[in-house]
């Protein structure tokens, strides 16, 4: 893991400037297709409350430019996995309940981002996304004095689709702080797909 | 005591969103409830054990005459409309529809809703640890308020066939369902004859209530319709599974069990458990 931080800090060994890993510092659109990469710990609401991460693969170009703000068309990737766990549902706190809801969703992702401030420091990206959800429930069960047991799985794999809010904040040439916020369009089985996410993590500007 | 706040209404069918919590959908988007038939009216509904109202949605059939010797079975909607799950519209569209084409007899439908229906976490769910005289709150108190004040209330009011109630829930109206079929104390007959409880979480709880009722009495004369929704988690399948064969096993004296699993999700079971145990409860019909 230190190797790949240092790897993805060191940037490329050529002899004068390299080229920005991100939008222009300055404006302006360089024709650059740039790679970013966004790992968040993520907190949502499925069933009921799950922690997880999320992890994305960005792919963007600079399309506009215009005084202090530049527009980028977006591209990417996106898996993340939530966990939800007994001990944060307060319904089961007291039940012999053991297990969790896990759930994998990989996604595409497109949308746009502003790029802002004097070197563009501040990005605001709102994209949307497709993909497939992978839920898993299992658990098992004691009720000991009802004489009750069991255990079980269930799974199901539903399509998916939504939005997401993204906010950046790039500290150095290749590191920012990132903030996300999204959910899928509501259906009749929002608890296996999730309302929202919401995350916070780091950026790595890797071209 | 009870005082009319509005008049006659028309069923809807469009999709419409609805504000979401509690693990239900965020949106229901179907072809909405079948047309209602009979007039429909709201009507306020005080409650000295609760101290607090309640709205009691009321379909009566068409043609319905307050002098007529005619008594209609009687069905009891829990969650009318809820999360914009219109689960009332649901019951009154089918009651509408099976009785119009001459397979279900007609029926009075009472949807008893609140001014905020989330109240229905203070109603639905039972207290714990749970009290063996059924005296405490939740839904020990809401039984109360059933049984002693909107039952005899509205068969007072209207011409109802008090040995035809049924009771329907989905959700935690399906654990208060439960509850009520559980809370038979002979030889007093059962409060509903028929209960239909729909995909509903059944905790620890309920198995205290059933194994209670199994050493007050060996017979329980009640028309239940059980459902699962398939994709509503593994402790929902233990656990429905653990009580379908507990009560098979009790061999209960009267008691006709109608279950059914539905490959679908927590919202989608609603309206085709509605169907099929309405269908159960009325005329006896196989789901």
């Amino acid at each position: 893991m230190n190797m790949l931080v240092c790897l993805l800090l060191a940037g490329p060994a050529v002899e004068g400037p390299a080229p920005a890993p991100h939008v222009a510092e300055q404006g302006g659109k360089d024709g650059r297709i740039h790679l970013q990469l966004a790992g968040d710990a993520i907190y949502g609401i499925g069933g009921q409350s799950y922690l997880g991460a999320l992890l994305r693969l960005n792919a963007y170009r600079a399309m506009w430019d215009r005084g202090r703000a530049t527009g980028s068309l977006d591209f990417g990737a996106q898996l993340a996995y939530g966990n939800e766990p007994v001990w944060l549902a307060p319904w089961l706190a007291d039940a012999d309940v053991q297990g969790a809801t896990h759930r994998i969703q990989a996604v595409v992702t497109l949308g746009h981002t502003f790029h802002l401030g004097k070197r563009r420091r501040f990005s605001l990206g709102t994209h949307l996304y497709a993909g497939l959800n992978h839920w898993r429930s299992s658990y098992s069960l004691n009720y000991p004095d009802e004489g009750v047991k069991g255990r079980d799985t269930v799974t199901r794999n539903l399509p998916i689709a939504g939005g997401q809010f993204e906010f950046g904040y790039r500290l150095h040439r290749r590191v920012g702080l990132h903030a996300v916020l999204g959910g899928p369009f509501p259906t009749g089985s929002s608890y296996a797909i999730t309302f929202f996410h919401a995350g916070l993590g780091l950026s790595f500007y890797l071209r | 005591m009870v005082r009319q706040i509005e008049g006659v209404f028309e069923s809807t069918s469009h999709c419409r969103f609805a504000p979401a919590l509690l693990g239900l959908a965020l949106f229901a988007c179907n072809e909405g409830p079948l047309p209602a038939t009979g007039v429909q009216s709201v009507e306020t509904f005080a409650s000295a054990i609760m101290d607090d109202e309640y709205v009691l949605r009321i379909r009566l059939p068409p043609n319905y005459d307050a002098a007529a010797p005619a008594r209609y079975p009687l069905i009891i909607q829990l969650d009318p409309t809820f999360v914009g799950l219109e689960q009332y519209a649901t019951t009154v569209g089918l009651v509408s529809q099976r009785a119009a084409e001459g397979v279900w007899p007609e029926a009075i439908v009472v949807g008893v809703d609140y001014h905020d229906p989330f109240l229905r976490e203070r109603d639905y769910v039972p207290e714990e640890p749970p009290d063996p005289a059924f005296a405490g709150e939740g839904a020990d108190r809401f039984h109360r308020v059933l049984r002693d004040e909107v039952l005899p209330y509205l068969e007072g009011e209207y011409r109802i066939d008090s040995f035809r109630r049924t009771l329907v829930g989905h959700s935690n109206g399906g654990v208060f369902a439960w509850y009520t079929t559980f809370r038979h104390a002979p030889p007093e007959p059962p409060l509903f004859s028929a209960v239909v409880a729909a995909d509903a979480g059944l905790d620890e709880v309920m198995f205290t209530f059933e194994r209670w009722h199994a050493a007050r009495s060996s017979s329980l004369p009640v028309r239940l319709y059980a459902s699962r929704a398939v994709y509503n988690g593994a402790t929902q399948k233990i656990t429905f599974e653990a009580m379908v064969e507990r009560i098979r096993g009790r061999a209960y004296a009267g008691l006709e069990l109608a279950t059914e699993v539905l490959e679908t999700d927590h919202g989608g079971a609603l309206a085709p458990s509605y169907e099929a145990g309405l269908g159960f409860a009325l005329i006896g019909e196989a789901p």
